[in-house]
């Protein structure tokens, strides 16, 4: 196992899958990194996190 | 492909009480057409005769009895093989999950029952509700109806097929990133997002615990309302409005720059599009473009949430045996590895402030119009076109925000595959999407049966 991403494979605990699907793991690496790229510009500190919305009668 | 007289259920519980048919004989006439028809369609992973026809007497004996009975006294109902039906297995299509039999039912299930629904089987699926149509699984991948060859959609895949192909009135699926509107806009059926929570999540097995919602698919807005109304609990509302103009006086906002801009659509679906918005306005609607923020913020913050807590709930499986995934579903649920708590809480900021920029749009409006599909459905077999078409779509706007979605058929394309539109609504305000429903339905816009196919191979 080598490659530009190992230490995230090794932190994730990874290596079994990296060795039996070196390619699988690429992918799920590099869909990782374009889903990060397309968030939207980091809120205003005051932003909290979202919170599930109220229901009906709750 | 399609069954011979497929009913709605509404049509059948009016049956039921003028005693023209009886549940046993339209359970027997739904379960033959499966075990004819399912074999090309792969809508169903499981059948469950038994259950069924049980579940068909005690029906019959209750209309029998001229006792009250449920709003679905009789009617056939499919369920999404990741809900659990008590006593049969919730497979989520995958290998990892084969050897699982549901004790419970599931919250949404329950409900089902005590309406009276008679649940039929376990309906395919992507693997845990994610990914492509797969060939690597323990059951074959669904097909469109309209065209074997074609992608029915998903994940909810055998629920819209299932719908499409008159096997069933009603099916339920799930929908995290558009898995409910996808497969029924590839299908050409409704199918409805319904807000956050409306319909309990309890015995439903999780792919994204915050973005996950359950909903149902149909055939006609009456039944998606009767539907609706019982898996969320609430009182059924009539959504037909008659008139010339039902839709008068109601605020109608175009997502235009969806699909004319951010993603730009194939042109057969921005013209569906823009005929709708000019239907809308014909039905009394006042139709104006609004603006929202980019489509792809709002991908992002989806995709980052999604595989995020996807990871939490498969790592352990993943490094154990990743063996029994299939590849689509692998590599999905293994991008969450890669991602940090910084990530995945600035996603949930950010989902914070698109919701608070949608809600900003409904002062203004009261439904939305929006893409589904940014394309026609692609060949099933061709890896690279469902990788392509996979994120050209506009419906993860609506897990992000929690918003109630539906999607309605805006016709057919020149090759012969639905095409579609999501209608939007405020938090709770599924009523308004299923009245524009019933006003397309009764302008003649309605859901179409697919054409009739003679084999697999055609």
């Amino acid at each position: 196992m080598s490659g530009p991403f190992e230490h995230e494979i090794v932190a994730a605990g990874l290596e079994r899958a990296a060795s039996l699907f070196p390619e699988d793991v690429a992918v799920a690496f590099r869909s990782a990194t374009v889903s990060r790229s397309l968030l939207p510009p980091t809120p205003p500190p005051e932003v909290e996190p979202w919170r599930a919305p109220p229901q009906i009668g709750a | 492909m399609r069954a011979a007289s497929p009913r709605t259920a509404v049509a059948l519980v009016e049956a039921f009480r003028r005693c023209a048919v009886s549940p046993v004989d339209i359970i027997q006439a739904t379960l033959a057409p499966i075990g004819r028809e399912d074999g090309a369609l792969h809508s169903f992973v499981q059948v469950d005769h038994e259950g069924a026809l049980d579940a068909a007497r005690k029906a019959e004996r209750c209309w029998a009895a001229g006792s009250p009975v449920g709003p679905l006294c009789g009617v056939p109902v499919g369920i999404k093989d990741i809900i659990d039906v008590a006593g049969l297995p919730t497979t989520c299509h995958s290998r990892v999950r084969l050897n699982h039999v549901a004790q419970d039912d599931a919250a949404v299930v329950r409900r089902l029952r005590r309406a009276g629904a008679v649940i039929v089987g376990k309906l395919a699926t992507h693997e845990f509700a994610l990914g492509s149509p797969s060939f690597d699984l323990p059951f074959p991948p669904a097909r469109n109806p309209w065209n074997l060859h074609h992608n029915p959609g998903g994940s909810s895949s055998g629920s819209a097929v299932s719908v499409a192909a008159g096997l069933l009135p009603i099916s339920v699926g799930t929908d995290t990133a558009g898995s409910i509107r996808h497969p029924a806009g590839a299908c050409g059926v409704l199918g409805l997002k319904p807000s956050y929570d409306a319909v309990p999540r309890e015995g439903v097995f999780p792919l994204a615990f915050s973005l996950d919602h359950v909903g149902p698919l149909a055939r006609s807005a009456a039944d998606l309302a009767l539907a609706f109304a019982v898996m969320a609990d609430r009182p059924a509302t009539l959504p037909i409005d008659e008139g010339v103009r039902p839709l008068a006086g109601v605020r109608v906002g175009y997502v235009r720059h969806f699909h004319a801009r951010d993603i730009q659509a194939d042109p057969e679906v921005s013209a569906a599009l823009d005929a709708m918005a000019a239907t809308f306005d014909g039905l009394g609607a006042i139709v104006s473009d609004v603006t929202l923020p980019p489509l792809q913020h709002f991908l992002g913050v989806n995709r980052v949430i999604m595989f995020a807590e996807a990871w939490s709930i498969h790592a352990k499986w993943l490094r154990e045996r990743p063996e029994d995934y299939g590849q689509s579903g692998r590599q999905r649920l293994m991008a969450g590895a890669f991602l940090s708590a910084e990530d995945y809480l600035s996603a949930q900021r950010g989902r914070t402030q698109l919701t608070r920029q949608v809600d900003e749009v409904f002062q203004k409006v009261d439904m939305l119009l929006v893409a589904n599909m940014l394309d026609p459905a692609c060949h099933i077999d061709n890896p690279a076109a469902l990788a392509h078409t996979a994120e050209r779509q506009a419906r993860v706007a609506f897990n992000v925000t929690g918003h109630p979605a539906l999607s309605v058929p805006t016709g057919v394309s020149a090759a012969g595959l639905p095409l579609s539109a999501q209608l939007v609504a405020p938090m709770h305000a599924e009523a308004v999407l299923l009245r524009a429903c019933a006003a397309l339905e009764h302008a003649g816009h309605g859901v179409v049966a697919p054409p009739a196919h003679d084999c697999p191979g055609d």
